[in-house]
C-alpha cells in the first residue's frame, strides 16, 4: 500500500521580499541576475531583517483559512541553521520548528489533511554545475504547506496539487507562474519513509512517485532516507539517511519581534476571500446545465474555471464547454503535459471560439490551431483569416476533384455504404486544408452525388 | 590557551573545544541551582509587520561591491562550490 | 563645545599625532587617504562658514571595525574579514555623515568584539595610552584608546557585556552604553544580538552625549529598534537632586570601591543627593547568565562566514577566544540538548531584568565601579574565568537592557578608574546629567 505526503513551497504574490524592500520577480522569465538585491537578502555582515511584509503574512493567513487550518495568534520567528551555497545567512528565518507554532495547523483541503502551513523565506538560486549563485529570489516570501500522508496514488497527488495551486492562484495568494517546489514523502506498508526533495513540476512528481514506489516494492527501505530525483537517469538518488540527518539547531530569532495575528485581521481576511474555484464551478455547472461527463472533468480541473468564466463572457456556453473540458485536455494529453502547464490567454481562446461559433472556420481547423498552442497561445487572427471556411463554390470544385479521384468510394456509397460518404467528406475537408466545414461539405457532396 | 591571537593548530582547536564545553557546563550548573525562574519572555513590539510599497530596484553599485568581495566570481555571479551527489 | 580650530587644522593636528605615536600604540587599522580627509575637512569648514553645517561639523571620529563604513574594511580585527570591503553604510554612519562628522578611520578592537582586554585582535593588541604595558580594555580597545591618545574627538564602539565601558574605564575616558534597542544595529556585525549596542566614546560627557543624540533613533532597518527621547545638552552640568543607589557588591580590588565610595560621598554632599546602598539579587550570576547566551547567539551570527560570499570560513581563520565562543555555541545548540543551557540563561536574564526594574522604582541611578580590578599587563597569563570576571559589573546592564556609562573619577596606582552610572531604560537624560556632575569631580585630563 502506497502512502504519499507532500511538503509544498509556493511563491507568494507580493511586490517586496519578506524581510527587505527588494522587488520580487514573478514568472519564470529571468531578468539580469543579481539585480534585485540588497545587504539583507544577500546576508551581508551586519545586516538585519526588516519587519516581515504585511502582504506576505496576510496571504499565508488567507491560505491557512482556505485550507481549513486553525490560525495561531502569535508566531515566534526561528533561525533554522544549515550550510548550503544558496543560504546567504547560514540560516533560514521561518515560523516552524520545535519551539514555534506555525501560523496554520490542523486543516483539510479536498479530502487531504493539512498538517500545517507557515511563512518562510526563499533561499537564493544555486546552479550546482557552474556553482553560480543568483540572489534575485533570495528572501522572497514562501508559503510552506505540509500534508499528512493521505495520498494513495500518484494520480491523486497530481490532481490534488493542480487543484490546490489553481485555488491559491485564483485568489492571488500565490504566483502560479513562478511554479512550485515540492518535497514528496513516499512510503509503503512495512517500509520506512523516503523523502524526495525539490521536485518542480507535476510531471516529475508523478514520475518520481511511480519510480520510487517500484523501487521500494523491490526493496522496502529499512531506514528513513532523503533522495533526489534524477530526471535524465529516471531514478531517485540517495542524498543522506536519517542517521546523518541535519541538526538545524533552532533558536528563536533575536532580531524580530513576535508576529501578532489579531482576530480583527483574521476576520478582515476571511471577509475578503473571493468565492473559491470549487464553489464557483459547482455554480457554473448548475447555471449552464453542464452535462455530468463534462462537469466531472471541470470540477477536477479548477484551473479551467477561470478560463471558462472568461470564455463565456463572449462565447456561447455550449461551444465553450466541450472545447475547454475535452479539446484542451486532449492537447495536453497528446503533448504529455499537464493542462495547467499550457499557457492559454483567454483573449486568444475567445477569438478562436468565436470564429468557430460564427462558422468562420471549421472545427477541424480550430483544433489544428489549438494543437499549435501547446507551448502557449498566440493571437489567432492571422491563422483564422488564412484558415477560414471557403465558399460553396470552392467546395464544389474540390468535391468534384475528390469524386474523380475516388471512384471506388463513390461507387460504394451509391451501393448503400454510408461510411464511404464520410470518407469522401473527409477527403474533401483534407484537400481544402480543413477550410471546408463538415456541414457545408456534406451538403455540397450530396448535391453532386444525389 | 589564553586570549592572545595566534594561528590555531588542530590540537589547539581540540583543546579549545574542551575548554568551551567545560565553561558552559560549569555555568549551566551554577544557573540550574536558582529556583523559581520566570518564563524567558519574547520580544514584543507595537508593530510586527510592515506595509509594502512597489518594491525597490537594486543598485548597480551594490552588485559591483558584493562581486568585489567574493572569493570566486564571474561578471554576474558569486561562484560557490560545484557539486553532484555521486 | 566646538573647538576654535577649523576642522582642517584639527585634522592636521590629529594626523601628525597619529603618525608620531600610533606605531607604538597600534590603535588605527585603517586611516583614510590624507588627500581625501583634507578635501572633506575643507568642505565641512565651508559649510560651517555658510552656517549650513550639521551638529557634528568640526568633530573627527574613529570607528570600531565591526561597523560597516563604505570605503573601509569592516575587518572586525580579524583575518576572517581582512579583505571584506563594506558594501553599505551602517545606519549610525549615515547619520554621522548627514551631520557632517568627519570619519578618520577604523580603529583596532578585540577580534569580532570577543574580549575584554584588546588582546584577541588578529592585528596585535592596542596599548593603553596611559601606560603602554597595560591592556586598554576591550572589546572597543581602539575606540577608547584613540580618545585617550588624543588621536580624534569621538569614537564609536559597541557594547555587549561592557565593551565600551570597560576600555573607557581603563583608558580614563567617557563611554556610554545606550538603552538596548535605542541605537540601530543595522550595519553592526553581530556578537550577541540580544545585547549589542553601538555607543559613543569621547573625552567628556558633553561630546559623548552629542554623538549619542545623533546616532540614536528607531530605524526601519533594525526591527527591534525603538524611538527614544531627544537629549538635552543644555541641562548637563546643572545642579539637580537625584536618588542614588550605591551597588552593594564585593569586588576584587577594594581600592577601586573605596575611590568610588569617596567620590559619591563628596558629590552627594555638594548637591544634596540622597544616597543609599542597594543590593541587586542574582547579579552574582551575571557572568554565568551572559556567556551561554553570547556563545549561542555568536555561533548563529557567524554561520554566514562560510567563505562563499566574502572573507574566509571563520573556523579556519579565527583566534582562540572567537573559536571558543563558536564551538561553545555549537555545543549548546545541539538539538539533543534542546537548548537547555541557552533557555535557562534566558530565564535568569529575565530575573535580573526584573530585579533592576524593581530597584529603579526606588531610585534614579545606581552607581558602582565600572571594573572590579585594575587592568593587567598585555600578554600576562590569565585564566578564562579571570578574564570573564572583568565584566562582572558591566554585564548586568546588558542583561537588563538599561543604559549605563563610565566616567573617569580618578586613579589607583596611576591607572585610570571609571565610575559606572546606570539608569533605567530610556532614562539616558538622568544618567548623563549625573555623569556630567560627576565629571566635574574627576581629575581633569
Amino acid at each position: 500500500m502506497l502512502k504519499v505526503g507532500l511538503e509544498i513551497h509556493g511563491y507568494l504574490n507580493t511586490n517586496e521580499k519578506l524581510f527587505c524592500r527588494c522587488k520580487v520577480l514573478h514568472g519564470k522569465k529571468h531578468s539580469e541576475s543579481n539585480v534585485n538585491i540588497c545587504p539583507v537578502c544577500t546576508g551581508q555582515p551586519g545586516s538585519k531583517p526588516l519587519l516581515p511584509n504585511t502582504e506576505a503574512v496576510k496571504k499565508v493567513i488567507e491560505i491557512a483559512i482556505i485550507l481549513g487550518c486553525r490560525i495561531s495568534p502569535e508566531g515566534l520567528w526561528q533561525r533554522k541553521h544549515y550550510s548550503w551555497p544558496d543560504l546567504p545567512k547560514g540560516f533560514q528565518s521561518t515560523i516552524s520548528g520545535p519551539h514555534s507554532v506555525p501560523s496554520g495547523t490542523g486543516g483539510k483541503f479536498m479530502g487531504i489533511r493539512i498538517k500545517e502551513c507557515h511563512l518562510e523565506e526563499d533561499p537564493a538560486a544555486w546552479n550546482p554545475i557552474t556553482g553560480e549563485v543568483d540572489y534575485n529570489r533570495s528572501g522572497a516570501p514562501l508559503v510552506e504547506i505540509v500534508t499528512e500522508p493521505d495520498f494513495k496514488t500518484s494520480e491523486e497527488v497530481v490532481s490534488w496539487l493542480g487543484n490546490l495551486m489553481s485555488t491559491l492562484s485564483y485568489v492571488s495568494a500565490i504566483d502560479k507562474k513562478s511554479g512550485l517546489k515540492a518535497d514528496v514523502n513516499v512510503s509503503i506498508t512495512g517500509g520506512e519513509r523516503v523523502e524526495i526533495k525539490n521536485i518542480n513540476s507535476f510531471r516529475k512528481i508523478k514520475e518520481a512517485i511511480d519510480l520510487e514506489f517500484t523501487r521500494q516494492e523491490k526493496n522496502p527501505p529499512k531506514i528513513e532516507e532523503t533522495r533526489t530525483y534524477d530526471e535524465e537517469k529516471k531514478m531517485t538518488v540517495l542524498m543522506r539517511t536519517k542517521d546523518s540527518a541535519m541538526d538545524y539547531r533552532f533558536i528563536s530569532e533575536p532580531d524580530l519581534p513576535v508576529l501578532k495575528i489579531s482576530q480583527v485581521l483574521i476576520n478582515e481576511i476571511k471577509k475578503s476571500i473571493p468565492k473559491l474555484p470549487f464553489e464557483k464551478m459547482k455554480k457554473l455547472v448548475t447555471k449552464y446545465k453542464i452535462e455530468k461527463r463534462y462537469a466531472e472533468i471541470l470540477t477536477k480541473r479548477l484551473s479551467l474555471v477561470e478560463l471558462f468564466e472568461e470564455l463565456v463572457k463572449k462565447v456561447k456556453p455550449e461551444i465553450a464547454i466541450p472545447w475547454v473540458s475535452v479539446e484542451l485536455l486532449g492537447v495536453a494529453n497528446y503533448n504529455k503535459m499537464d493542462v495547467d502547464e499550457i499557457d492559454i490567454n483567454p483573449e486568444h481562446f475567445t477569438k478562436l471560439l468565436l470564429a468557430v461559433e460564427s462558422g468562420k472556420i471549421s472545427e477541424l481547423k480550430a483544433k489544428d490551431i489549438l494543437r499549435g498552442w501547446a507551448k502557449g497561445s498566440s493571437p489567432p487572427e492571422k491563422e483564422i483569416e488564412e484558415g477560414k471556411k471557403i465558399e460553396l463554390k470552392e467546395i464544389d470544385k474540390i468535391a468534384k476533384e475528390v469524386i474523380k479521384e475516388n471512384e471506388k468510394a463513390v461507387k460504394d456509397y451509391k451501393a448503400g455504404q454510408k461510411n464511404s460518404l464520410n470518407f469522401l467528406i473527409g477527403e474533401i475537408m483534407k484537400k481544402s486544408g480543413k477550410r471546408a466545414g463538415f456541414k457545408e461539405t456534406r451538403e455540397a457532396l450530396l448535391g453532386i452525388l444525389g | 590557551m589564553g586570549f592572545l591571537y595566534k594561528k590555531l593548530s588542530e590540537k589547539d582547536k581540540e583543546e579549545i573545544k574542551k575548554e568551551a564545553k567545560r565553561i558552559m557546563d560549569s555555568f549551566g550548573k551554577k544557573l540550574s541551582k536558582i529556583k523559581e525562574l520566570p518564563k524567558e519572555g519574547s520580544i514584543k513590539r507595537e508593530n510586527s509587520i510592515r506595509e509594502e510599497g512597489p518594491g525597490k530596484d537594486g543598485s548597480p553599485d551594490f552588485k559591483k561591491r558584493i562581486l568585489e568581495n567574493a572569493p570566486n566570481k564571474n561578471k554576474d555571479f558569486i561562484i560557490a562550490e560545484k557539486k553532484g551527489w555521486e | 563645545m566646538v573647538e576654535k580650530m577649523t576642522t582642517l587644522e584639527k585634522l592636521k593636528k590629529y594626523l601628525e599625532k597619529i603618525k608620531e605615536k600610533d606605531k607604538d600604540l597600534n590603535i588605527f587599522l585603517e586611516v583614510r587617504p590624507e588627500s581625501e580627509l583634507i578635501d572633506e575637512a575643507k568642505r565641512i569648514d565651508e559649510k560651517i562658514k555658510d552656517g549650513k553645517a550639521g551638529r557634528l561639523a568640526g568633530y573627527v571620529i574613529g570607528v570600531k571595525p565591526n561597523i560597516n563604513v563604505v570605503g573601509f574594511h569592516a575587518s572586525c580585527s580579524s583575518k576572517v574579514l581582512e579583505d571584506y570591503k563594506s558594501t553599505y553604510d551602517a545606519t549610525v554612519i549615515k547619520k554621522i555623515k548627514e551631520e557632517d562628522g568627519l570619519i578618520i578611520g577604523m580603529v583596532n578592537s578585540d577580534e569580532f568584539a570577543c574580549g575584554s582586554s584588546g588582546e584577541t585582535s588578529a592585528y596585535g593588541p592596542v596599548k593603553n595610552p596611559v601606560n603602554p604595558e597595560l591592556i586598554p580594555g576591550g572589546s572597543s580597545s581602539g575606540s577608547a584608546a584613540c580618545i585617550a591618545a588624543g588621536f580624534c574627538d569621538m569614537a564609536l564602539g559597541s557594547d555587549t557585556g561592557g565593551s565600551i565601558r570597560n576600555p573607557a574605564s581603563h583608558c580614563g575616558v567617557v563611554g556610554i552604553k545606550p538603552t538596548y534597542a535605542s541605537v540601530s544595529r543595522h550595519g553592526l556585525i553581530d556578537l550577541s544580538m540580544s545585547f549589542d549596542q553601538i555607543g559613543p566614546i569621547a573625552k567628556n560627557v558633553h561630546d559623548a552625549t552629542l554623538l549619542l543624540d545623533v546616532i540614536r533613533g528607531k530605524d526601519e532597518n533594525d526591527s527591534i529598534s525603538l524611538e527614544s527621547g531627544k537629549l538635552n545638552l543644555k541641562e548637563l552640568g546643572k545642579k539637580k537632586k537625584f536618588k542614588i543607589g550605591i551597588l552593594d557588591f564585593k569586588i576584587q580590588d577594594e581600592r577601586i570601591q573605596k575611590l568610588i565610595d569617596e567620590k559619591v560621598k563628596e558629590i552627594s554632599k555638594k548637591y544634596g543627593w540622597n544616597v543609599k546602598k542597594v543590593r541587586i539579587e542574582y547579579i552574582d550570576t551575571a557572568i554565568e547568565t551572559y556567556y551561554p547566551i553570547v556563545y549561542t547567539e555568536f555561533f548563529s551570527a557567524t554561520r554566514k562566514f562560510d567563505g562563499r560570499k566574502y572573507g574566509k570560513k571563520i573556523e579556519d581563520s579565527c583566534g582562540p577566544e572567537v573559536l571558543r565562543r563558536v564551538l561553545g555555541g555549537a555545543e549548546i545548540t545541539r538539538s539533543e540538548h534542546e537548548g537547555r543551557n541557552y533557555y535557562l540563561a534566558l530565564r535568569v536574564r529575565k530575573l535580573i531584568e526584573e530585579e533592576y526594574a524593581r530597584a529603579f522604582k526606588e531610585m534614579d541611578i545606581i552607581i558602582s565601579p565600572t571594573v572590579p580590578r585594575l587592568p593587567h599587563k598585555i600578554g600576562e597569563k590569565i585564566t578564562i574565568e579571570e578574564m570573564y570576571s572583568y565584566d562582572a559589573l558591566t554585564i548586568p546592564s546588558n542583561l537588563a537592557g538599561n543604559c549605563s556609562m563610565s566616567v573617569p573619577v580618578g586613579k589607583v596606582d596611576g591607572i585610570p578608574v571609571g565610575m559606572q552610572i546606570m539608569a533605567d531604560k530610556f532614562q539616558e537624560q538622568k544618567m548623563l546629567e549625573v555623569g556630567a556632575l560627576v565629571e566635574g569631580f574627576g581629575e581633569r585630563r
